[in-house]
């Protein structure tokens, strides 16, 4: 299996090894490994339930129960409460974008404690996404989708975390907001944000990342960098039923 | 002027003594509510934290002379110390469990507590002095209120008001609405939500103690003073639709009043009154009032 993500040079900012992850008595992820370089942007790819989601949610420690080794700016996070994972510097956007309906956008926008100094003002997440402005206090669920998308980037912008898991960013999303969206994460990576993304949308997949890997029955079945994907945009198209 | 022929005075003075009942209910069913939104436990114990209340500020009283506004607040804090105590050694264990082993643990902890009082004090009661410059009764025209009773309402429905500004315009009260929201997902941002559930254990215990101490003046302090309550703040919860702040504090005023009315009218019904408009509201809006229907 060619590990393209693997030969860079320098530290890798997230390290998971030999992952493991359960919902009750169903065995979900079967050993993952993946590597996160830091400042890069790292595709998850894979049909439905192949175990991307839950990947992230693992990292993030809200799945009952996981097994292995999850390595982040050389901590081994794997062991700590749910709450004590952000504070190492890592910002989760949920797939539904998890934008509280009992709670405006402020307060939405608001809810993540900053974690360092770095994380952008209210005033800048308002810069870069100037739709929620005029929303500021409405309800979190009079939102429309490409609103909560944005509130949902925004909100971990927010926070100083350099590492962000987006879990499918793009779904359901008119093309304009896809495209606003894309340029979103490419101005990040320049910022030096290191980004892991949930992707079933190969072309976008491959418009934004420097790595990918695809999933398949919860194991990393192929990776590959921006050349290789190149070769092997057939064949993924179709093992991702696209 | 005579309305159904009853005095004017008449209804009036139950309409006030109707609030008074009313601004008990609505601190204590305010205190269940916040509860049951966050930890998903119905607090069947909430009855004896109000009598643990009203026995604290007796003591403190009691034996260390404590003056009557630090007895109102210590006790309270001194309580939510308990039940925060109990929530962290006991009811922590439970959550994600089927909701009756919260309440068979809660209701052990009545019987603990009432138990343990009875046999350190008796059921008779003991007298709790009103405070002398709470003492005296103000004319209100209609009727002659007894000052403590004016007060009782002002305090409750500055608890009331209290609790509500921290949980709908503060960013704690945020936090804790995120977390009873989604616990998981806010516990992913970085939020302590076990802390937090233990913070709303005790703060609504101690709106619990809250009522308790302000109800011992009036009722006599002792062990099953809580008892007889718990049951109609139960409906009065139902009623206001479970977790809602609002709900909690309007339907527990509205039903105090609701009951004074019908102690004018009907009184051999004012204490079924609360339990039959729970069966009409169960029947029509299974939510309850300000309760929102689940997805």
């Amino acid at each position: 299996m060619p590990d393209t993500a693997r030969n860079f040079v320098g530290e890798p900012l997230l390290a998971i090894h030999d992952l493991h992850a359960w919902y009750g008595e169903s065995h979900v992820l079967h050993g993952i490994d993946i590597t996160v370089p830091q400042g890069t942007v790292v595709t998850l790819l894979g049909r439905n339930g192949a175990g991307k989601s839950t990947t992230l949610k693992s990292i993030m420690g809200i799945v009952p129960k996981r097994q292995g080794s999850i390595r982040l700016q050389d901590h081994e996070i794997i062991e700590l409460a749910p709450y004590a994972i952000a504070p190492h510097g890592v910002a989760f956007c949920p797939e539904d974008r998890g934008i509280y309906a009992t709670l405006d956008v402020k307060e939405n926008l608001e809810l993540p404690p900053r974690i360092d100094q770095h994380g952008l003002s209210t005033e800048q997440i308002l810069d870069l996404f100037p739709q929620l402005r005029e929303r500021l206090h409405s309800p979190g669920s009079k939102l429309s989708g490409g609103e909560q998308q944005m509130l949902a980037i925004g909100r971990i912008l927010r926070t100083g975390a350099r590492l962000l898991l987006l879990d499918e960013p793009t779904e359901g999303l008119a093309p304009s907001i896809v495209e606003q969206i894309g340029d979103t994460i490419a101005r990040l990576k320049q910022q030096g944000y290191t980004i892991l993304l949930v992707e079933q949308n190969l072309r976008f997949a491959m418009s934004v990342a420097d790595y990918h890997y695809l999933i398949d029955h919860g194991q990393v079945v192929a990776s590959y960098d921006r050349q290789t994907i190149e070769q092997h945009t057939d064949t993924l198209l179709e093992r991702l039923g696209v | 002027m005579i309305i159904f022929g009853i005095p004017i005075q008449a209804l009036l003075g139950q309409l006030m003594l109707g609030i008074v009942n009313g601004a008990f209910y609505a601190v204590l069913s305010l205190g269940l509510a916040i509860i049951f939104g966050v930890l998903k436990i119905v607090n069947f114990a909430h009855g004896a934290f109000f009598m643990l209340g009203a026995f604290t500020a007796f003591l403190l009283a009691q034996h260390l002379d404590a003056n009557y506004w630090v007895v109102l607040f210590l006790a309270p804090l001194l309580v939510a110390l308990v039940g925060m105590v109990f929530e962290w050694l006991f009811l922590r264990r439970l959550y994600g469990l089927d909701p009756i082993y919260g309440l068979l643990l809660t209701f052990s902890l009545v019987l603990v507590l009432e138990g343990g009082f009875r046999v350190a004090f008796g059921s008779s009661g003991q007298p709790f002095a009103t405070p002398e410059w709470l003492s005296g009764t103000i004319d209100l025209g209609f009727m002659i209120l007894p000052t403590y009773r004016g007060f009782v309402i002002v305090a409750a429905l500055l608890a009331c008001f209290a609790t509500w500004y921290v949980i709908e315009r503060t960013s704690l009260g945020a936090s804790l609405r995120a977390a009873t929201e989604r616990p998981e997902l806010t516990q992913a941002f970085g939020i302590n939500v076990p802390r937090l559930v233990t913070l709303t254990y005790g703060a609504g215990v101690g709106l619990a103690a809250f009522a308790g101490v302000l109800a011992a003046p009036i009722f006599h302090v002792n062990p099953s003073m809580g008892s007889s309550l718990v049951i109609t703040i139960f409906a009065i919860v139902v009623i206001g639709g479970l977790g809602s702040i609002k709900g909690a504090i309007i339907t527990g005023l509205g039903l105090g009043v609701v009951e004074g009315f019908t102690r004018v009218f009907y009184s051999e019904f004012s204490s079924t009154i609360v339990f039959l408009i729970m069966v009409l509201v169960l029947m029509l809006r299974p939510a309850g009032l300000f309760g929102r229907e689940e997805g």
